[in-house]
């Protein structure tokens, strides 16, 4: 049975990038590789790095690695870049590396280890952590897993399209995953509408007794934590993974690679490009979609999807381990702002059943009380109310702004 | 510098100054064919409610060249006309036009313009103003479909305003309310029929043509006025039954035209209601 959920938007095939192979990694001349606020670089200016040389640790405390062989150049706070309604930063702490035009082989880090059903629950979970991949040396972790092979916010396509051209190698990382969480259980949430592939994968797993294929109706964000564990376990916890994130724990085990690179979604719609390419972490944004520094006042830097991706304001801006996809984005005509016109449009694809309509002028108004009985903490920030809303409200917006009051933040 | 701005980079196609020149567009049938059926006394009718809706907000908002306060303007005036009495006096639409628009304007600030639906609230002060001059409406013609001339601007007969209620949902798309449409439709025909089997006789005799195309257009004009209309699909079914069963009611007594206006009238009275009581758990959240 197709399960789905209420609201949501189910975005047509050509929105995404499904039929094109993923591009092969290129090396850009400098790399700023960010290790968050509250991160600490082991490395100073004038260190020579060797490629998957070990950079620093990030702000969560896992290891942070360089791709690239080169040359530090700095370790400097690098602001945000994030564009936020009352301007202020986080400034991130940065390793900036000029890149040798030669680059040798990247080299393993670790043991590679093909037969990884040999080492412990233990082993395994302390090789993911030592690549930069993950924190899984717990021994609480959830027995039920998610797969995530879902692509559903325009225009990322990473998930289906690793599992059109690397399907053996995401099922060794779901063996792998399942291993350090001691899972007998598990599920890879698909499309309902790939049905080629559908097909594919339960010839590939028909081994595999504990994984099944549960199909949903590809509407975003049916990706979101708490609709897919919903959607796929009812009300029990459950871990998700991407279809990334485990081939990042397949390399750190089999092959032990560490987490140097990053699947993203490319568009320019300067150029009228979209692709898919495996790029560096750090690589500049201005690098990776060939840019060249001159005056884009009219145009947008979006990180992540066209619903959720925040706007940057420098072509500078560093791939890191979240970026999901970089948009070039020609800059649309500015958003009307007229008064509600009752229309019930957000109401009806919410997929956390709010009303963002009486939601926005609560806000505004600063009825606290209302506000509350609203549940605005329920709200999973999709941005689909805003799409909708013919009278071009930032309603997603003032539900953040209600949520942080509520919360005391503001 | 690149430019930034807050999630989402795309939106939605339907837009409202789109959304007001779709409404006009639909409603153009209904319009030229009143124009052909009715010719100068539709027109002045028409100019009147014009200018009528026109004035106060030019005079009240100063009017920044605002296109859409000029497409609601319009469209206001085009059903101010329509639902005018066939051969009404050219005052009537322009004062109409004043108090509805000028009562627009005036709250236009505030984000909701329900419980009071200006236009059904004017012409049933209209209604129980004039008594008299409504008399032949009681025994409206009935009509044979396709074209045909009526007591009031509106009746033009099946083919307009069907062509209209279909370019209306076509157009509008997911912005039309389509419950209000149909459960209005649907009670009415059932409250009339079941009246009908009570009293041993049919009662649906009275909901002729003429009736029916007055139920259409109420309805369907209803469904599409955003402002006085519930936000939730459960709010709409209920603000349908409410219509459809007033109007019936009224119709049982021969009176359509004061069933036509009563109906939107007290149903928008209960929008309020309606939001708050699907709104407050509107739908009972999953996450």
């Amino acid at each position: 049975m197709i399960k789905s959920i209420k609201g949501g938007k189910a975005w047509p095939h050509q929105n995404f990038i499904f039929d094109q192979p993923i591009e092969a990694l290129t090396a850009p001349k400098s790399l700023a590789i960010t290790l968050w606020h509250g991160g600490r670089a082991i490395v100073a200016k004038g260190d020579q790095l060797k490629a998957n040389a070990q950079v620093g640790f990030d702000n969560t405390g896992l290891p942070v690695f360089t791709g690239l062989a080169g040359r530090v150049t700095g370790v400097a706070d690098f602001p945000d870049l994030v564009a936020r309604p009352r301007n202020f930063d986080f400034p991130r702490t940065t390793v900036f590396i000029e890149t040798e035009p030669e680059q040798p082989a990247r080299e393993p880090v670790f043991e590679p280890c093909p037969r990884f059903w040999k080492l412990s629950k233990t082993e395994l979970a302390d090789r993911v952590f030592k690549a930069g991949v993950a924190d899984l040396r717990n021994d609480e972790l959830e027995k039920l897993l998610i797969f995530d092979g879902l692509d559903l916010e325009p225009p990322l396509s990473t998930n289906v399209r690793l599992l059109k051209e690397r399907p053996e190698q995401l099922i060794e990382g779901m063996r792998i995953v399942m291993q350090i969480h001691g899972s007998t259980r598990a599920r890879l949430v698909l499309s309902s509408r790939m049905k080629a592939l559908n097909a594919d994968l339960k010839s590939l797993l028909a081994s595999a007794v504990n994984i099944s294929i549960e199909k949903v109706e590809p509407k975003y964000p049916q990706q979101n934590g708490k609709l897919i564990r919903q959607t796929v376990y009812g009300s029990q916890s459950a871990a998700i993974y991407g279809m990334e994130a485990l081939l990042n724990v397949r390399q750190a085990v089999v092959l032990g690679q560490p987490l140097a690179t990053k699947f993203c979604t490319l568009c320019d719609d300067t150029k009228g490009q979209k692709r898919l390419a495996e790029v560096y972490i750090g690589a500049s944004a201005a690098e990776t979609l060939n840019l060249r520094p001159q005056d884009y006042s009219s145009l947008k830097l979006i990180s992540g999807g066209l619903l959720s991706g925040t706007c940057h304001y420098s072509i500078q801006l560093p791939v890191d381990r979240k970026t999901a996809g970089l948009m070039f984005y020609r800059n649309q005509a500015p958003r009307e702002n007229h008064p509600c016109i009752n229309c019930g449009q957000c109401l009806s694809i919410c997929p956390a059943g709010l009303a963002p309509a009486r939601i926005f002028p609560l806000v505004r108004d600063g009825q606290n009380q209302e506000l509350a009985r609203q549940k605005p903490e329920n709200c999973l920030e999709c941005g689909l109310c805003t799409f909708i809303c013919p009278s071009g409200l930032l309603l997603s917006h003032q539900i953040k702004v209600g949520k942080m009051i509520l919360e005391g933040k503001l | 510098m690149l430019n930034v701005s807050l999630p989402p980079h795309i939106a939605s196609r339907y837009r409202l100054k789109q959304l007001n020149i779709r409404r006009l567009a639909a409603l153009a049938p209904l319009v030229f064919s009143a124009l052909y059926l009715f010719g100068t006394g539709f027109l002045y009718s028409l100019l009147a409610g014009l200018a009528g809706s026109v004035i106060l907000p030019l005079i009240v908002k100063k009017w920044r060249r605002n296109f859409l306060d000029l497409a609601e303007a319009v469209f206001t005036a085009s059903v101010i006309a329509l639902l005018m009495p066939a051969g009404v006096y050219w005052y009537y639409p322009l004062l109409a036009g004043v108090v509805i628009s000028g009562a627009r304007a005036l709250l236009s600030e505030k984000d909701r313009l329900a419980p009071l639906n200006f236009m059904a609230l004017t012409f049933a002060l209209f209604v129980l103003a004039t008594p008299e001059g409504l008399a032949p409406v009681y025994h409206w013609s009935t009509n044979s479909g396709g074209w045909a001339k009526g007591n009031f601007y509106f009746m033009t007969g099946w083919l307009p305003l069907a062509l209209s209620l279909v370019l209306l949902l076509l157009l509008t798309g997911r912005l039309y309310k389509v419950r209000i449409l149909v459960f209005s439709l649907l009670t009415a025909g059932i409250v009339l029929w079941l009246t009908g089997q009570m009293a041993g006789h049919p009662v649906t005799s009275v909901f002729s043509y003429a009736g029916l195309q007055a139920l259409l257009f109420l309805s369907g004009i209803l469904a599409i006025d955003n402002h006085y209309t519930p936000l939730t699909g459960w709010g709409q079914t209920l603000y349908g039954l409410l219509t459809g069963t007033v109007f019936a009611l009224f119709a049982m007594k021969g009176l359509l035209y004061q069933g036509l206006v009563f109906s939107a009238l007290t149903a928008s009275l209960f929008t309020p209601f309606l939001d708050c009581l699907f709104t407050g758990g509107y739908r009972r959240s999953k996450t």
